[in-house]
This record gives structure tokens, sequence and C-alpha cells, in this order.
């Protein structure tokens, strides 16, 4: 076993060890050609998610995460040029082709945020679920019919038979999106990618997706790589959470520890910017400046330095690894010391 | 500390249908001068239709607007009733890149709506407001010379929120105008918009469907579902103790800590 899924080990001791991680990404850097110039925008990501696991990957805009989800889905743009290993189940993704693709393809399903944009809108939800089922498995129409039904019944549409008639415009956000969800489900998916999937959707719609999420995960044993900006949401659902910024990994830990313990000045940051249920504050704790997207993030410094309060001349002066720390992984040269002052003081300091 | 205060905002007995659907039905609130409300509620909760017909983009059905205390339940019979309004009354939308002219700087922008209010100014002066709106809401004077697609999402909003002001306006009505930003810039626009009501005393009615959003920039808040009132009063009681089950259902979909989707029946 490589360093890298080494280093994982420690973010999750009580699960990883003997089990070999469903998907595995190792130090992935994706760059495309704007105008001539090379210009990254994934860098050196790795990260891991066992069989089962719900993974989050949480992060602002032109942070990477959806190009994350589209290099696993080999979705990346035309002249994206891509170094590092993407592994599914021990294979590589890259060198995938033919039967071994199209396999591929069932085992990794997608959904993004809106439904709207991802379903035909001239299809009925019939023929939209059982394209897959009749062109590519060669399955009856009535047979496909059935399985759909029953898929539908899995995401809490029990009435499924009469929604096959129907258009997506008759449908609900949330309706559409579940529909969407057993869309995906068809082909027995081992690996869920969802960008966003709940963004669209009204707070107790995404309520309701997020516990079908869940079930599905249980029941299916279904590994989930969910991707969102929200730090709550990703923390409330997944077992695991990476915190993306400029294209790459700036801390992984248990998702209880990154919303209790935040290693990361940006993590923290992000977790203290939000306004609160339970109270109202005199001033939210917003960060200064504006996200950066890996192309304008700095290559020889941190890329959160310029807008850290924490920030000293070591920090501009090369860039941080991912280094280990409390059972998680961060990308900061002060976590440990902060982590001890925080400590010492006695209370959060975030 | 109890004063009669002087209401900005007041809707009574408001209500809208479109054929046979029922959109708003018998919605009524009252907004004190400086105040701020906040309309929560999810799709189709009839939020977005009361704010239109506030803003006189869509006709009343049934019950009164009143603004600064004057009626505007019906649409407007001139032009210069048309302008009076619209100093009254303002919105900010979800989305600034859809609501700002892709081809107009935002310093023209600026200078068409203040010109447009104060026909008198010169070009000076106004080119002076202009400055002073963009240094109101945090934008740089070099701001003012970009096209929205120059500028960041949050830059945007600030720009949107610049020319809502530009107007002088007593009443800002904010539709889900941090809804789209991110988490980061969330936090200095939702700064910013406190900030202003300080400064400016200007009234609020932000229609949200984010409850920690409705708890961190308003006092009092009205729940609808399905064109209805089911719950009003102050935010901290309503989010504190919800009364309506629906109330309680929405605040118990809110993710936190320890949180678990409540399972579907």
């Amino acid at each position: 076993m490589t360093d890298l899924l080494d280093s994982d080990v420690d973010a999750t001791p009580s699960r990883l060890g003997e089990v070999r991680p469903l998907l595995e990404l190792q130090s992935l850097s994706v760059a495309i050609d704007v105008g001539g110039v090379e210009q990254p925008i994934l860098r050196d990501v790795s990260l891991s998610i066992l069989p089962g696991e719900a993974l989050g990957l949480v992060g602002e805009s032109g942070s990477g995460k959806s190009m994350t989800a589209k290099a696993i889905d080999r979705l990346l743009p035309d002249g994206a040029r891509q170094s590092g290993t993407i592994l599914f189940d021990g294979q590589d993704v890259s060198a995938l082709s033919g039967a071994a693709l199209r396999s591929y393809r069932s085992d990794v399903a997608m959904i993004f945020q809106d439904p709207r944009v991802a379903i035909n809108p001239v299809r009925s939800i019939g023929d939209f679920m059982t394209e897959i089922m009749v062109g590519n498995r060669r399955m009856r129409p009535r047979a496909a019919l059935d399985s759909v039904v029953e898929m539908l019944g899995r995401v809490g549409i029990s009435d499924g038979r009469r929604r096959l008639d129907q258009y997506p415009h008759e449908l609900s956000g949330g309706l559409l999106q579940r529909v969407m969800i057993a869309s995906t489900l068809l082909t027995q998916p081992r690996l869920l990618l969802a960008d966003e999937p709940t963004t669209a959707l009204d707070v107790s719609t995404q309520a309701e997706v997020i516990g079908i999420l869940s079930e599905l995960q249980q029941d299916l044993d279904l590994a989930i790589l969910f991707i969102t900006h929200d730090l709550e949401l990703a923390s409330a659902f997944c077992d695991r959470t990476a915190v993306m910024y400029g294209g790459e990994v700036l801390e992984m830990a248990a998702s209880t520890a990154l919303q209790d313990d935040p290693l990361h000045p940006y993590s923290a940051a992000l977790g203290a910017a939000r306004p609160r249920l339970n109270e109202r504050r005199a001033r939210l704790d917003a960060i200064p400046g504006r996200p950066l997207s890996a192309v304008e993030a700095p290559r020889d410094a941190c890329s959160f330095a310029a807008r850290c309060r924490h920030r000293v001349d070591e920090c501009v002066a090369a860039h941080p690894d991912l280094r280990p720390l409390e059972g998680g992984l961060v990308r900061c040269i002060r976590a440990g010391e902060l982590r001890a002052a925080r400590k010492e003081v006695g209370h959060d300091a975030r | 500390m109890t004063r009669a205060e002087a209401v900005a905002l007041e809707v009574a007995g408001l209500g809208k249908t479109y054929g046979d659907v029922v959109a708003v039905d018998d919605v009524s609130f009252s907004i004190p001068v400086g105040g701020s409300m906040a309309l929560v509620g999810e799709s189709g909760s009839g939020k977005t239709t009361i704010a239109k017909m506030i803003m006189g983009l869509e006709r009343v059905g049934a019950g009164t607007v009143h603004a600064c205390g004057r009626d505007r339940t019906n649409p407007a019979r001139s032009l210069e009733e048309r302008r009076r309004r619209a100093r009254e009354v303002q919105i900010v939308f979800q989305d600034p890149y859809s609501s700002l002219d892709p081809h107009q700087t935002i310093a023209d922008m600026l200078s068409a709506v203040v010109r447009l209010h104060h026909r008198s100014l010169s070009a000076a002066d106004c080119r002076d407001r202009v400055a002073q709106l963009l240094d109101m809401v945090g934008l740089h004077e070099r701001h003012g010379q970009a096209l929205p697609r120059g500028m960041s999402g949050g830059q945007r909003q600030r720009a949107a929120i610049a020319r809502a002001l530009a107007a002088e306006p007593q009443i800002v009505i904010l539709d889900e105008s941090v809804a789209a930003l991110d988490v980061s810039i969330q936090a200095q626009v939702l700064n910013l918009l406190a900030d202003l009501r300080d400064r400016l005393n200007v009234t609020y009615l932000l229609i949200s469907h984010d409850l920690a959003v409705v708890r961190q920039l308003t006092d009092t808040a009205v729940v609808m579902r399905q064109g209805v009132v089911v719950e009003s009063g102050s935010t901290g009681q309503i989010l504190d103790s919800p009364q309506h089950p629906y109330t309680q259902h929405l605040r118990a979909s809110v993710p936190g800590p320890g949180w678990v989707p409540p399972r579907r029946a």
C-alpha cells in the first residue's frame, strides 16, 4: 500500500484497516488549457471512499469539488490534462475502455444539483427511466417498467406506475430529484456521486432526500461522494468530510471532528461564518476577500494565506503539505500550534 | 419603551388567485419604520407573489397594500406616481447576474437610477453620489467601471444592493438575496445589510427559506404555507418555540449538530 493510503488510515483508524477502498484518488491533478497557458483546476487531490461509506466534499465556488466528481466520472472537458491515479476497486479508471468502461459507468452513478437540467423535458418519466434498461441492458420494455416502478418505490414514490406517463414539468423539484436518484439506481451502482443534490430543493424536501440517500446507503451498501457547500449538512450526513479550497484538499477529518474541532483555519472560518439557527450574533465572522479558484491560488504559498487571520511569514514561503494531525489530515503549518493554543485557552477560539 | 411606532409597510387581507389556484389567501402584516420582517416559506407558499404585489409587478387580487402611509393597492396612474413608489420600495433579487444589465457598467447603472430620481442633479454631484453608493456597499471605485461579468457573485450582489439604495428607498425587499452566495461571502453581505439598516434606518422585508439567515437579519417573521399564514410573531420566539406543526417541521428539517433527517412517512 502507498503512503497516501497509510495517511488515510490515520483519518479513520476504526473503519479502515483491512477493507480495501472502493475508490481511491492518488495525487490527482487536472489542468486545462486556457488561451495556450496550462491552468490547474485540481491540485494533488488524494482521498478514498470505503464501500458503503459517505464521504463529504465541502467547498465554495471554484474549490474544485465538482471537478473532482467529473474526473472520477471521466467527464472532464476536452483537452484536460490529468495526472495522478483514480483507482476503482483497484483498477485504474483512466485505462478503462470498451466493456470495462461500460461496466464502470454502471458501477458509478452521478446525480446533479438541478434535475430539471439533467432530465430530458420532452420525454416521459417512463421513457427516461427505461431507456438505459431497454437500450443497454436489452431488457424487455415490460420487465424494465417493473423494475423502474420498484426503484421509484425505493425512493418513496409509491404511485410509480402513474408517474411513468408524466413529464418532468408535471413533477415538483423534490419529486423529480427522487426520480433522478431512482434512475441512477437502475444499474445497481456501488458509488453515487452526488453533486449538490439538495441545493435547489426546499428545506423540508432536502431533509426528505437526505433521508432517502441515507437509507439507500445502508440498505444497498452504497458508497456516496456527497458534494456540498454546506458544512453542517455534510457533517450531518457523512462519515468523513474533506474541505476543498483552490483546487486542493485543505482538511480531511471525521465529520464530527470537523464540526467540533476543525484543524484548518479555513474550515474553522467557514463554520464560524454561517449564521446560527439558535442565536443571533451581533456580527458574523465573515472571511475577508473572496474564495480563490485553483487558477488564482498561489502555487508556492498556502492557498488560503491571503484571507487567513493566523497568517505568518512562513505561510507564504512555501506550499504546505497535507499532514496527519489528531486523526485527520490538514494542510496548514500552524494547525498543531493553533490547536494547542485553543486547548490551552480552554475555549474554541474559532 | 413602548411607543406608537410609525408603520413603513402594511398589507391587509392580501389575496391573489391564478385561475382556480389560490396563490395568496388573506395575508396581513405590518413592519414598523426601520424594522425587519421575514416572510418564511417554501416553493408555492406565495411569498414571492406577495413581494410582486407590493412592488406593483403583479396586480393585487384582494386586500390592500400601504407603504410609507400611502395606498399602493392599485397600479400607478402616472409616471410621477410610479417614480414616487420606486422611491418608497426597492427590491434585491436572488441572482444578481440575471437582474443586472450585462452591457452596462455598474457606475452607469447607478447614475441612471440617481438621475431618474434627482433630475436636477449636476453631473459632478451625480458622480459623487455614485461613488458614495459604491463605498456604502463596500465596492471600490474601479468596480464602477466593471461590467457584471467582470465581477464575482458577491460583488454583483453588492452592486444590486447599491442599485436598490440609489433610489433612497424607505423599504427594501430582499428576495432570497443572500441564498446564492458562497458561505464566506454570504456572511459579508449579511453584515453589510445589518450595517445599512443601522445607518439608513431602512426597513427590510426579507423573503427567505433559510431559517439561520432569518434569525440573523430580522426581528419578526411570518411563516407561510400554500398561500396562508400559519404562524407569525417575533423571530426569536418562532424559531425557539415554533407553535404550528409546519413551523416545527421546517425547524426540524434544518441540518445541525446531531441532526437526523426526519424519516419519511
